[in-house]
């Protein structure tokens, strides 16, 4: 234990950021045409949700569940891992989330009321998700490289904090946005020690969604 | 003669083609003095640069490295288990080269468990395509003492030719000495260049004093060194001694201090591997040059 204290964390940060935002390139052209397919499959269950919530919500979670399972083999384990050891650890965390979201949408009596803010922030957040690739172009970074929900970690994980915030009830929301928060807060620090302001977004979806469901009413 | 499996290790094989008069002095060369193994003073690590994961056209980059290595005359290759996937990167490379015998084969053990060492040695090998490495170190002195039971076994048996401890950025040299005071090992590994030089007081004086062998890593602060001095003048002493840059100039401060050491810049260029093996020939710095480069450093 003594000797770990030694340790700085950008002493694990163990590959450059060459390499980090290639990773991204590479899946979306190995999973192809899921970068255009998961995107307009949650919208389509965003609409869905818009019309008919509750049935809608399901949607949503099935969708998001789905590719978690995904997202958390194909790009975390296997081709994360193998430049970052530390995400062995938080691939399996990727499939329990799907099982809390499926769990907690299955089981959850209604949707949450539709005006509340803690809705319309998990919408919001949901349509983050959605437009995520554009992050790329903005940072000057190859759109080939573009983090798409159902291909990239992040946006899939702020379409998991949407979700969470459209299941009714505050407790419910509070397990469900407890791992995609820590995973998102683990991406800011890795992108903190890569690219500085890289850090922002995943950072600034987990302070929506903890803020919306924190101060939600306890049973919006 | 019929050199025994044990006996070829330790000897160092892969550098036997080397010509033997006089290279002990020679600038280029390091001799490791427990064992007389000879390799080239200017090596190659590998954190952060080979970590390159599955990437096809990163891996081919990181292969041209190696081959460019290679063809300098090679050397002293170092990695570990820590770095990602950089073991593998490695291997890609020397398979490409069709297993090239200039290769110093150097990496270490890296796990809380002593009882994995062993493992985790084995998985090492894999990786990089390899029988036998000429030098496994106990990186940052994890778990040291049980590993270091293991190498020593290891090394006994003819399966290891070298034994080493690393630590860096300066950390536990108080620890470090006394390993290397008590234990029999044939290299230790530390971070040593212009900016850091707390290995100066105590550790490089001791492994001269010991026979062993030192390993400089961090020769340029993962680049932060050369980013910083960009622009600033070379002292001008630096053309005496051939130095036409300050990476060059950087690492023949590290190749001349009296321990003589093993440099072992990481870099994903072609082209900074054929100037960090240039910086070896020619005129190393005296000590009095030393001091004015230290001097010059310091009022930039």
């Amino acid at each position: 234990m003594e000797t770990w204290l030694t340790y700085e964390p950008a002493d694990f940060l163990l590959f450059s950021e060459r390499v980090y935002w290639r990773l991204f390139a590479l899946e979306n052209a190995a999973r192809w045409p899921l970068p255009v397919l998961a995107p307009l499959a949650l919208l389509a269950a965003l609409l869905w949700h818009l019309r008919r919530p509750a049935w809608g919500l399901r949607a949503l979670a099935g969708v998001v569940a789905l590719v978690l399972l995904s997202v958390g083999w194909h790009f975390v384990w296997q081709r994360y891992t193998p430049v970052n050891w530390a995400a062995a650890y938080a691939a399996p965390l990727y499939a329990v989330q799907a099982g809390l979201i499926a769990w907690s949408a299955l089981t959850a009596p209604r949707a949450g009321r539709p005006g509340s803010w803690r809705a319309v922030t998990g919408r919001g957040l949901i349509a983050a998700a959605l437009i995520y690739p554009l992050l790329a172009p903005v940072a000057v970074r190859d759109i080939a490289g573009a983090e798409v929900f159902g291909v990239a970690p992040d946006p899939t994980l702020a379409a998991a904090l949407g979700v969470a915030l459209l299941v009714p009830g505050a407790w419910r929301g509070w397990i469900l946005l407890g791992i995609p928060a820590v995973l998102l807060i683990a991406s800011g620090l890795t992108r903190a020690l890569l690219a500085g302001a890289a850090a922002l977004p995943p950072l600034l979806l987990v302070a929506a969604a903890v803020a919306a469901n924190a101060l939600a009413p306890r049973h919006s | 003669m019929d050199l025994t499996r044990r006996a070829a290790i330790a000897g160092g094989l892969a550098f036997s083609a080397l010509p033997s008069a006089g290279r002990a002095d020679d600038s280029t060369l390091r001799r490791v003095p427990s064992t007389g193994a000879m390799m080239p003073a200017v090596g190659l690590g590998s954190w952060i640069t080979f970590n390159v994961g599955t990437d096809p056209v990163l891996l081919d980059s990181c292969a041209e490295v190696i081959a460019a290595f290679v063809e300098e005359g090679g050397g002293m290759i170092d990695s570990s288990p820590m770095y990602g996937s950089s073991q593998n990167t490695i291997g890609y490379g020397l398979d490409k080269l069709n297993r090239p015998g200039d290769v110093f084969a150097t990496d270490k053990v890296w796990t809380d468990s002593v009882a994995n060492g062993p493992d985790q040695i084995a998985e090492s090998r894999a990786e990089w395509g390899v029988d036998s490495f000429d030098l496994l170190q106990v990186h940052n002195l994890v778990s040291w003492r049980g590993h270091l039971e293991t190498l020593f076994a290891m090394k006994d048996d003819g399966r290891l030719a070298h034994v080493g401890i690393t630590t860096s950025h300066g950390r536990r040299h108080a620890l470090t000495e006394r390993i290397m005071r008590e234990h029999p090992i044939d290299f230790v590994q530390l971070t040593y260049n212009l900016a850091d030089r707390a290995a100066e007081a105590r550790l490089l004086p001791f492994a001269r004093e010991k026979g062993i062998a030192v390993i400089a890593n961090r020769p340029y602060r993962r680049g932060a060194l050369p980013r910083r001095l960009r622009g600033a003048p070379l002292p001008g002493l630096a053309a005496e001694i051939g130095a036409r840059s300050w990476p060059q100039l950087l690492l023949k401060f590290i190749l001349s201090h009296p321990a003589r050491p093993i440099a072992i810049p990481a870099t994903t260029r072609v082209g900074h591997v054929r100037e960090n093996k240039s910086a070896a020939r020619g005129p190393l710095p005296d000590a009095a040059m030393r001091r004015e480069i230290i001097a010059h450093f310091e009022n930039l």
